[in-house]
């Protein structure tokens, strides 16, 4: 063992609690070392057992508190809608404000400030509850200017939030974040393609459906490019982000493939291959799962339109069950070795 | 530039250029949408007291039929002018009372497209994803020309909010 295995060796046991820092002291002193501990192998590398319990606990409490932190950001909210909705006329404009955009201003404001790693999580509870609240105080200022919530309208205040928010993205990069300022960017493209759909006098549920891929398409690129570019560590809470993005992302790709029709029934299975073989490369079960089920559907639908004329329900029916198991087994498959197992 | 950017350039510019496409194809063929013709309609308001008629163009010419209303006034003669009758001048893009002396003078095409292909429209704007991303319950008129419409200014402003009679009659040969 070179110098650098030796030191390693010693932190881990260290860390471990085989030894103790006043066993090294005592050897570097060349005192005798008091015998506390029965291990035999003295390169053995591997944490003791008696110190899992410890981490194990130790684990247990953060996401104990981390639990609490989401309950009492979703008490907070459900307090805050049901105290608006109860004395929406009697708080006057100047109440309805600064309980809606007040509150949303100042969690904004405190979460910016809890700058280091260690609060990270109620940072990011304290944007959850700023995102959910600053739509609905802008929607009350607009209400007191007696300004209609038109399309335009939706468009300023999504792009203005997406601005605000992707700003704090860039400044204190929490994870939550990307998703906030995703979902009011999506408010917005949303909005603008409406917009632009009431001067369509046809093909607007075509528009729609491709406009659907494209945002599908959109969310997977910026789920893995944040995971690309990200510099903050690998946290749970970052690989639930990408988690999420990549799910949403397939949601809307193949919701809206699937809904084209005639000739992209073919290419639609196509595509469905092309996300197994995504999900496997992304290492995102949520993509696999639900390539998985528009499979089955989309196998159960083509069997309907055009095998059931010829062959009949019952041997479809049994041709559709062999085919729902072989996909099962195959998405089983695919996850235990290629995802899990990475 | 570095290829792991291309991700992200990629996740935030499809977006962008699926809307500027979309722009492009509804936007650029409504700038062409220029009727030839004025066309004529009636409004009926739902909280009006005068007699309503039905309007219809027969051999060219605009007829009505006296219908239903809240105050029929049976002795009215034939040719009173009860108004709600109005005249979409195309040009300026704004709507004016027509008598009805004077909307018997004219004469229209035989049905409702126009000589140059154009059709009037009038419905809701969409109401969007449950609700969500809609204008409630505005309704406009519109232009239309094959897979696209304009809405027309002169009929969209508030004064039909909460009005179900604009009734297309005809365009103006």
């Amino acid at each position: 063992m070179d110098k650098k295995q030796i030191i390693s060796l010693l932190e881990t046991q260290l860390a471990a609690g085989t030894i103790t820092r006043d066993d090294l002291s005592a050897l570097a002193s060349g005192e005798a070392m008091p015998v506390v501990s029965t291990v035999s192998a003295p390169y053995t590398t591997s944490t003791p057992t008696a110190a899992v319990p410890q981490k194990q606990e130790g684990n247990h409490s953060k996401y104990v508190v981390y639990a609490l932190y989401a309950i009492g950001a979703v008490t907070a909210l459900a307090g805050i809608t049901i105290l608006i909705a109860q004395n929406w006329e009697q708080i006057g404009f100047l109440g309805r404000v600064l309980v809606t955009a007040g509150i949303a201003f100042v969690s904004y404001a405190i979460a910016l400030l809890l700058g280091k790693h260690e609060h990270r999580v109620i940072a990011q509870v304290l944007f959850a509850i700023s995102a959910g609240l600053a739509p609905l105080g802008v929607y009350v200022f607009l209400e007191e200017m007696r300004v209609d919530f038109t399309l335009e309208t939706q468009m300023l205040i999504a792009g203005m939030l997406a601005v605000i928010y992707g700003a704090a993205l860039l400044v204190s990069k929490r994870p939550l974040l990307v998703l906030v300022t995703t979902a009011f960017a999506t408010w917005l493209y949303w909005a603008y393609v409406f917009q632009i759909l009431t001067n369509a006098a046809s093909f607007e549920e075509e528009m729609l459906k491709w406009a659907s891929i494209v945002s599908g398409v959109a969310y997977i690129c910026i789920g893995y490019g944040y995971r690309a570019l990200s510099t903050i560590e690998d946290s749970v809470d970052k690989r639930a982000v990408v988690g999420f993005l990549y799910t949403l992302g397939t949601l809307a790709v193949l919701g809206g493939a699937s809904m084209l029709g005639g000739v992209f029934d073919l290419a639609f299975i196509g595509l469905l291959f092309v996300t197994f073989y995504a999900s496997v490369f992304l290492r995102s079960r949520g993509m696999l799962g639900l390539s998985a089920i528009f499979l089955i559907v989309h196998l159960i639908k083509l069997t309907g339109l055009y095998f059931v004329g010829s062959l009949g329900w019952p041997i479809a029916l049994i041709g559709i069950g062999f085919l729902v198991i072989g996909v099962g087994y195959g998405t089983y498959y695919l996850n235990r070795h290629f995802i899990a197992a990475k | 530039m570095k290829l792991k950017y291309l991700p992200l350039i990629i996740g935030i510019g499809l977006p962008l250029l699926c809307v500027a496409l979309l722009s492009a194809v509804i936007y650029i063929p409504q700038q062409s949408l220029k009727p030839a013709h004025d066309f004529v309609y009636s409004h009926k308001s739902e909280y009006s007291s005068t007699a309503t008629y039905s309007y219809s163009v027969v051999n060219g010419k605009v007829t009505r039929d006296v219908r239903d209303g809240y105050n029929t006034d049976a002795s009215l003669s034939p040719d009173a002018e009860t108004g709600g009758l109005y005249l979409y001048d195309v040009e300026t893009d704004t709507a004016r009372p027509l008598l009805w002396a004077e909307a018997k003078t004219l004469s229209f095409e035989p049905n409702n497209l126009s000589s140059d292909g154009y059709g009037v429209d009038y419905g809701s704007r969409s109401s969007g994803i449950l609700e969500l991303f809609g204008d409630g319950d505005r309704n406009n008129v519109y232009v239309t020309k094959g897979n696209v419409r304009r809405a027309l200014p002169g009929v969209t402003d508030n004064q039909y909010r909460y009005s179900y009679g604009f009734t297309f009659i005809g365009w103006v040969q």
